[in-house]
């Protein structure tokens, strides 16, 4: 019987965490750590080698629990779509932030985010994008001194 | 220690300082009765505007926001059936009904009352146990803190997320994450692939942003309903009558213990409390058959117990400086901004901070009580306004707070680079929690670690020869072997809350 739901995500999240712990612990070895023996010494990859070893561990643990898991629960539905969108305009408004400064960019990404988990009124999302962080600015940046991102272009 | 209280008393009666409470508690309780929101994210908002407060106004703030959000989700659990927090969950059970037959007005009045009892019981709490459990852990050297750290992380990991490999494998995460940079000891860069980024270190708070706030969109976009709330019932507050508090005073106070005692042990929280609470009142009641149809001793157990988490879970957050969810992580890393280190030395190197601290979340307490009996017309109003217009300003704060911190617009990045991640652990039920208090606590686990293994000439089995190291690793050993009984009901009611 083919893993589904629950089994199949334990699987594949255990899989690529045992991966990556691996991959790190490997890196543990490389030159640019001064390499004692394993365990033979209080190194500065010591601690990092058994946290690792566990991820590794507990991660096939997790494998095994999926494998297992054949009658497991069905996941709740995804809007995997609207997620991209929401993503997609989170770092668009990030770029923009870094780019051309959080005054101009910051107004567009409230409106983009609010478009992209669909907002009926545009109208009110359009004050809000407009309103709250122009708000924010006035009472944090040039009230209260806080450091503001004001971009590489300007 | 008494001999602070007048000077905590008259610095917490300045003018920024009584300001900062009613903010913090209107925004609080806004926060907290919003569903979509909650506290973690509530205390992630508010954390670019303590960064230019004195502390004192920057900690009355964040306490206001802890306290009044945990009691603001109890306004949307009575008055539309959906709790603003998971730590209200239980009070829809019989605020709900209460609101339906006209009595909205008395449910929010029980649930105000009883969550400001709760909230003065688990100060009490706090007050009485801290100073003397600093005191104690004076005398732990590295052994016995790393036997602490292991202990507290592996109840977090279980209880927290109802599942122990994941809460387990979450914390390691965490634990790793914080080993990426300097070395605490030699100084030696670590993980950094020739980034310079990477090469200083990662920090808490973009982190916490990212896994607790960005994660938490993602999260509501992947997972909103286009259900329709439904409309707000009557609203408004009325006091219970004398008579009727009377024969449920030892409800109100049992649940107040239960929620100080949950709320001490690390990683249990106020959604284990309020439905062990539920429970335990709904057994002992001459009337169970009422629960769940208006009964008010269910609202008092859950609404006590829920706040009266709050002091309980800072008693190992600012006696060994561990905490024990996501709200005391994010009150952990605010105050380390302003160079307030909550842990042992604390007590003894900074009594007049630590008392200020008492008194101000007396007076959080004080607050919400009046600022929820006065504007809880206003606060129903608030119940309209939907996710899909609040999850963009939650953004917008994410980036002002991790950019404000020191300036680097890299933290923008990261915030969203472990948003992504959070929100995928969450979506295969990671907790979050276990991961950002593994990265709190690797560089005092690794240290004590090292400093351990160096004093015993690398011999680990002398770490069992300490008497107070050895008894914390059997609890430990016993936990993970699942043969705990407190912690497997713990992490059972964990297991019925978030389901």
């Amino acid at each position: 019987m083919a893993l589904s739901g629950q089994g199949r995500a334990d699987v594949i999240y255990g899989a690529v965490a045992a991966m990556g712990g691996t991959a790190m612990f490997a890196h543990t070895f490389s030159d640019r750590y001064s390499n004692e023996f394993l365990f033979g010494d209080v190194s500065t990859t010591f601690v990092p080698r058994i946290l690792l070893g566990l991820i590794v561990l507990l991660s096939l643990g997790l494998v095994v629990k999926g494998l297992r898991d054949r009658d497991g629960g069905k996941l709740p539905a995804v809007a995997i779509g609207r997620v991209a969108l929401v993503f997609g305009a989170c770092v668009l408004s990030i770029a923009g932030v870094w780019f051309i400064g959080y005054l101009i960019a910051m107004p567009i990404g409230v409106f983009l985010v609010g478009w992209a988990f669909g907002y009926p009124n545009k109208l009110v999302l359009l004050v809000t994008a407009i309103v709250a962080p122009l708000l924010t600015w006035l009472v944090l940046a040039e009230f209260a001194q806080v450091s503001f991102p004001n971009g590489q272009v300007f | 220690m008494l001999e602070f209280v007048p000077g905590a008393f008259s610095s917490a009666f300045t003018f920024s300082i009584l300001l900062c409470l009613a903010i913090g508690t209107v925004a609080g309780i806004i926060i907290g009765a919003l569903p979509g929101l909650g506290t973690v994210l509530g205390l992630v908002m508010a954390l670019p505007f303590t960064y230019v407060l004195e502390p004192g106004p920057a900690i009355a703030l964040l306490l206001a926001i802890y306290v009044s959000s945990i009691y603001g989700g109890s306004i949307s659990a009575i008055l539309i059936n959906v709790p603003g927090t998971p730590q209200s969950a239980a009070s829809v059970f019989d605020g709900y009904p209460m609101a339906q037959r006209g009595d909205g007005a008395l449910a929010l009045g029980w649930a105000t009352i009883a969550s400001f009892v709760g909230g003065v019981f688990s100060l009490v709490i706090l007050v009485m146990l801290a100073p003397q459990l600093a005191r104690f852990a004076l005398n732990f050297g590295p052994i016995e803190t790393f036997a602490l750290i292991v202990f507290a992380l592996t109840t977090i990991a279980w209880v927290s997320s109802g599942e122990m490999l994941k809460g387990l494998l979450a914390a390691c995460i965490g634990l790793f994450l914080a080993t990426v940079g300097p070395d605490a000891m030699t100084g030696q860069v670590r993980f950094h692939f020739d980034n310079l980024f990477l090469s200083a270190g990662l920090t808490v708070i973009p982190l916490l942003i990212g896994f607790f706030a960005v994660s938490e969109i993602l999260y509501q976009a992947a997972y909103l309903k286009d259900v329709k709330l439904p409309a707000v019932t009557s609203g408004g507050f009325k006091v219970p009558p004398w008579s009727a508090w009377k024969p449920r005073i030892v409800t109100l106070l049992r649940s107040c213990g239960i929620g100080s005692f949950i709320g001490v042990l690390p990683g249990t929280g106020a959604t284990a409390a309020v439905f062990v609470s539920y429970a335990d009142a709904k057994r002992r009641a001459p009337n169970p058959e009422d629960f769940g149809k208006g009964e008010p001793s269910g609202l008092i157990a859950s609404e006590s117990a829920n706040n009266a988490v709050s002091g309980g879970a800072m008693v190992p957050m600012m006696a060994l400086g561990i905490p024990g969810d996501g709200g005391t992580v994010v009150l952990l890393g605010a105050l380390t901004i302003h160079n307030v280190i909550p842990g042992v030395r604390l007590f003894s190197t900074q009594p007049d901070l630590v008392t200020l601290i008492f008194v101000l979340l007396l007076l959080a307490n004080i607050f919400m009580l009046m600022i929820g009996a006065f504007g809880a017309n206003v606060f129903s109003r608030m119940l309209k306004i939907p996710t899909t217009l609040l999850m963009p300003l939650v953004f917008m704060m994410s980036v002002v707070g991790a950019y404000a911190i020191r300036s680097n617009p890299v933290d923008i990045i990261v915030i969203a680079v472990f948003g992504l991640i959070g929100f995928l652990l969450r979506m295969n039920k990671f907790p979050p929690a276990p991961i950002i208090i593994g990265f709190v606590l690797g560089v005092p686990l690794e240290m004590s670690f090292r400093q351990g293994l160096i004093l015993t000439d690398m011999n680990v089995l002398l770490f069992f020869e300490s008497p107070i190291a050895l008894v914390l690793f059997i609890i430990t050993a016993l936990i993970v072997l699942g043969q705990f009984g407190a912690f497997k009901a713990l992490s059972r009611a964990v297991g019925r809350g978030k389901g």
